[in-house]
C-alpha cells in the first residue's frame, strides 16, 4: 500500500512536469502535440493506478456497530449546530489498519483539536449523492473520505506524537485559536465573523442569512481569506525587509512565513494557487528570471494537481480560483483600457476592471454549478472591495494592541468594528435589493461552448490587438 | 492622556446614561432565550439552540458590557442550554441557576462541565427564591422542590418557571413545562399567576398553554418563541385559535423578530 501511495505523488509530478518541460524547452508545434499526448498517457496511467488502489482499499463495516480509532488530520469544523471532524491513520477493534478516511458530524460542543486521537464507537455509512447536479462522493473523495459517521460516542485517547510536522501544525492552528479567541473578545458578533473570515480564513463564522447575503450580492470571495490577502502579506514582508537580510534569507523567510499563513487561513485552493503562484513570481527573479503570470498559473494548477489529481474533478474552489485569476491575467489587458476611458475615479476604475476581468470567465461556470447568478456582484464589489484591505490592517491593529491591553485597542476596535457592520450593513442592502440575484439552468454542453469561445475571442484579441505590450510581470491576487 | 480621556468618558458615558429596564425574547431560531437587562445587569434565561444567540446578544447588549450577572436555564433540552456553549468563549458568566436534573445526555454533560471549567457559581432552582434587579423582581414559580440528582422522564417537565415583576408590567416564563405542571402552577398560585405578558410554553405547543392556566394568568400579550418553518410545525393551530379566541395579542419570534418590551 505505501509503495501505491508513494507512487501517486511522484507519478503525478512526472505526469505534469515532463510535457511542461518539454513544451518550453522544445517550441516547434510537433513538440507540443507530442508533450500533449505524454502527458496524456501518463496522467490516464496514474489516474488509474489512483482509482485502482482506492477500489483495493479493505471496506469497512457498514451499518453496525464497531469501535475505531483515528487520528484527526484537519481542524474540525464547527457549524451551526454541529461539528465535522475528519478521522485519518485508522484502526480497527483488533488494531489492524484501515484506509480511508471518516468524516464525524458531531455535537459542536466540546470543540477537539487537530492530531487529537480519539475512539469512536459508531455504525458507519457511506456518503451518497443528494443531487444529480453535485457529486458529494466526489467531493468528499478528494480528502479520501469514504464513510461517514453521525453523532457516534467519542472518546479521547492521549498521546504524544514525536512528528515534526504535526507539532508545528498544531502550533500553528493553536496560535489560529487565540487569535479568534482575540477577536471574539475584542470585536462583538456579527462583525468578529466577517474579521474572522477575512484574516484567519474562518469558516462558518458567520450567521447562515448574513453568508447568504454576501452569497446573493456576489461577495462571498471577500468573507474567505483568498490569494489577495496573501500578496498583501508577502509584499509587505518583501518591503519590511528588503536591504537588511540577504537575498535568498529573505526569500526563504517570506516562502515560510507565506507558507504558515497558509496553513493558518485553511490551505484551501484559492490560497494554495496563490501562494504556488507568489512563490513562483517572487521566486523568479531571485533566480534570475523573469516572472510570468500565464506561466506561474499553469505551474501552480499543475503542482496542486500532481498533490491531489481529484481537484480537477470536484473541487469548485480550484475552479473559480483559477478561472479568477486566469480572468484577472488575460481580460484585464482587454477590460481595463475600456474601464479607463469612463469617467470615474482611479480606484473605482480599477476595481471595476478587475471585477469585471475576473467575473466573465467565471460566470458560465457559477450559472452551471450553483444555478444563481448575482445581479448586483459589480456594484456591490466595486463599493465594498476598496474597504477591504483597510479593515484588514485595522483588524491587524486591533487583535495586536487586544492583545496587549484591552484598553489600548479601545478606538481600533470601535473603528474597526464601524467598518465591519458597514460592510455586513451594504451587503445585506444589495441582497435584499429587488432581482438582486436571478436563478438559472445552466447545462455542462453550454458551459463548455461559452468556454470555448472566450478562449478564442482572447486568443484573437491578444494576438491581433495586444502583442506589442504583452504584460511580463502581471500583479497576482 | 488619550487612554485616560477614553476611560473617563466611559465611565461617565456608563454612569449617565440610563438604560431603561428591558426584557427582550430574542429571535434564536426554533429555541427560547430571554434577556432581563436593565442599566449593569443581565440576566439570561435559556439561550437558544446555537450561535443566533450571539446575533441576539449584539443587537440587545451594550458593546462595552461583556459580562453577564446570571444565566437561568430552563432545563436540559438542546434548543434552550446549546446556545450558552457559544457564550463562554466571548462572556464572563458569574452565577447560573439550572434545575439540578441528572441527564445523562453526554452533550448536557459537557455544558455542565462548561459551567465548572468557567468557574460560574450554580445555583439548584426552587420555587420561593427570589432575584432582585433594582425595582425588578423574579420569582421562581417552579420546581416547587429541589430537583438536584433527581432524573425524569420529561425533561419538559422540570422547566424553571419564572414570574418577573417590575412596578409598570409582569410576565410569565415556563420553559416547556406542560398542561399538568401548568395546572399544579395555577392549584399553587391561583390569582398570583395574573400576569401582563406570557411567553407561550413550549414554543406554541398544544401540550402547553393549557385553558385553565390561560384564564388565570390572563394575558393581555403572549409571546411565543419559536423558529420560522420549522419541523415540529410549533406554534400548534389549536394554541392559536386558543389565543385569538381569547383577544390576546400575539407576537412572534419567527414573525417579528426579538420582542422587547420596556420593564
Amino acid at each position: 500500500m505505501s509503495l501505491r501511495l508513494s507512487f501517486l505523488p511522484i507519478g503525478s509530478i512526472i505526469w505534469l512536469l515532463v510535457p511542461f518541460g518539454i513544451f518550453y524547452s522544445l517550441r516547434s508545434p510537433i513538440t507540443h502535440v507530442i508533450a500533449c499526448f505524454i502527458g496524456l498517457i501518463l496522467g490516464s496511467f496514474v489516474c488509474h493506478q489512483y482509482f485502482l488502489q482506492i477500489q483495493n482499499y479493505r471496506p469497512l463495516p457498514i451499518n453496525r456497530s464497531i469501535t475505531i480509532s483515528g487520528t484527526i488530520i484537519d481542524p474540525p469544523e464547527i457549524k451551526n449546530n454541529h461539528q465535522q471532524i475528519v478521522i485519518g491513520k485508522l484502526f480497527d477493534e483488533k488494531n489492524q489498519k484501515c484506509d480511508g478516511h471518516i468524516l464525524v458530524y458531531t455535537s459542536p460542543f466540546p470543540s477537539y483539536f487537530y492530531h487529537q486521537t480519539i475512539q469512536l464507537t459508531t455504525s458507519l455509512s457511506k456518503p451518497e449523492n443528494f443531487t444529480n447536479d453535485f457529486s458529494y462522493t466526489g467531493y468528499l473523495a478528494l480528502r479520501q473520505i469514504f464513510y461517514l459517521s453521525y453523532s457516534p460516542q467519542i472518546k479521547i485517547i492521549p498521546t504524544s506524537s514525536s512528528h515534526l510536522l504535526p507539532q508545528i501544525l498544531t502550533l500553528i492552528y493553536s496560535f489560529k485559536n487565540t487569535l479568534q479567541n482575540l477577536i471574539n473578545n475584542s470585536i462583538p458578533f456579527p462583525a468578529a465573523g466577517l474579521l474572522a473570515g477575512l484574516l484567519l480564513g474562518v469558516k462558518n463564522a458567520l450567521p447562515n442569512n448574513i453568508y447568504q447575503d454576501f452569497r446573493q450580492a456576489g461577495l462571498t470571495h471577500i468573507i474567505v481569506v483568498s490569494g489577495f490577502n496573501l500578496t498583501i502579506f508577502a509584499t509587505l514582508f518583501l518591503t519590511f525587509f528588503r536591504g537588511y537580510i540577504h537575498r535568498f534569507l529573505l526569500l526563504t523567510f517570506t516562502i515560510i512565513c507565506i507558507t504558515a499563513f497558509t496553513i493558518l487561513t485553511g490551505a484551501e485552493s484559492s490560497i494554495l494557487r496563490a501562494l504556488f503562484m507568489t512563490i513562483i513570481m517572487i521566486g523568479a527573479p531571485f533566480l534570475g528570471r523573469r516572472s510570468h503570470s500565464g506561466l506561474s498559473i499553469i505551474l501552480a494548477a499543475c503542482i496542486m494537481i500532481a498533490l491531489n489529481p481529484f481537484i480537477l474533478w470536484y473541487d469548485a474552489g480550484f475552479h473559480l480560483s483559477f478561472l479568477a485569476t486566469i480572468g484577472i491575467v488575460y481580460f484585464s489587458p482587454i477590460i481595463s483600457p475600456l474601464v479607463d476611458r469612463l469617467p470615474l475615479p482611479h480606484v473605482i476604475s480599477d476595481t471595476l476592471g478587475e471585477s469585471l476581468a475576473a467575473m466573465i470567465p467565471t460566470m458560465p461556470y457559477i450559472a452551471h454549478s450553483f444555478h444563481q447568478i448575482s445581479l448586483v456582484a459589480i456594484f456591490s464589489n466595486i463599493i465594498i472591495l476598496p474597504f477591504i484591505p483597510i479593515i484588514m490592517l485595522l483588524g491587524f491593529i486591533s487583535i495586536t494592541l487586544s492583545a496587549i491591553h484591552s484598553v489600548l485597542a479601545l478606538i481600533p476596535n470601535i473603528v474597526t468594528t464601524f467598518c465591519l457592520n458597514l460592510v455586513i450593513h451594504l451587503t445585506t442592502f444589495f441582497a435584499r435589493l429587488p432581482f438582486s440575484a436571478i436563478s438559472i439552468s445552466f447545462s455542462n454542453n453550454r458551459m463548455i461552448i461559452v468556454y470555448i469561445i472566450l478562449t478564442i475571442l482572447v486568443c484573437i484579441i491578444h494576438a491581433k490587438f495586444l502583442r506589442p505590450c504583452y504584460p511580463q510581470n502581471n500583479s497576482i491576487s | 492622556m488619550i487612554i485616560g480621556n477614553i476611560i473617563a468618558w466611559q465611565y461617565i458615558f456608563q454612569l449617565y446614561y440610563q438604560q431603561p429596564a428591558t426584557m427582550t425574547v430574542l429571535d434564536v431560531g426554533q429555541g427560547e432565550s430571554t434577556l432581563i437587562q436593565d442599566q449593569h445587569t443581565q440576566i439570561l434565561i435559556d439561550a437558544g439552540p446555537d450561535q443566533s444567540i450571539l446575533s441576539g446578544l449584539a443587537q440587545s447588549l451594550p458593546a462595552h458590557d461583556q459580562t453577564i450577572e446570571l444565566i437561568i436555564l430552563s432545563h436540559s433540552h438542546d434548543d434552550h442550554y446549546q446556545g450558552f456553549n457559544y457564550l463562554f468563549s466571548r462572556y464572563h458568566i458569574k452565577q447560573a441557576i439550572i434545575n439540578g436534573i441528572a441527564d445523562q445526555n453526554p452533550d448536557y454533560q459537557n455544558f455542565l462541565s462548561f459551567l465548572t471549567q468557567q468557574r460560574v457559581n450554580i445555583h439548584y432552582a426552587q420555587a420561593g427564591q427570589q432575584i432582585k434587579l433594582n425595582d425588578i423582581t423574579i420569582d421562581l414559580l417552579f420546581p416547587f422542590s429541589s430537583l438536584q440528582g433527581q432524573t425524569t422522564e420529561e425533561p419538559n417537565n422540570t422547566s424553571i418557571a419564572v414570574k418577573i415583576t417590575s412596578p409598570q408590567i409582569s410576565a410569565i416564563i415556563t420553559g416547556d413545562l406542560h398542561q399538568e405542571i401548568e395546572n399544579q402552577l395555577v392549584e399553587h398560585y391561583h390569582s398570583d399567576l395574573q400576569a401582563d405578558i406570557l411567553v407561550v410554553g413550549h414554543h406554541g405547543s398544544k401540550t402547553s398553554t393549557g385553558d385553565l392556566f390561560l384564564t388565570t394568568v390572563h394575558p393581555q400579550t403572549v409571546i411565543i418563541p419559536v423558529g420560522l418553518d420549522n419541523k415540529f410545525n410549533h406554534p400548534s393551530p389549536e394554541t392559536i385559535d386558543k389565543l385569538i379566541q381569547k383577544n390576546i395579542e400575539i407576537k412572534r419570534t419567527d414573525l417579528d423578530g426579538s420582542v422587547s418590551i420596556k420593564l
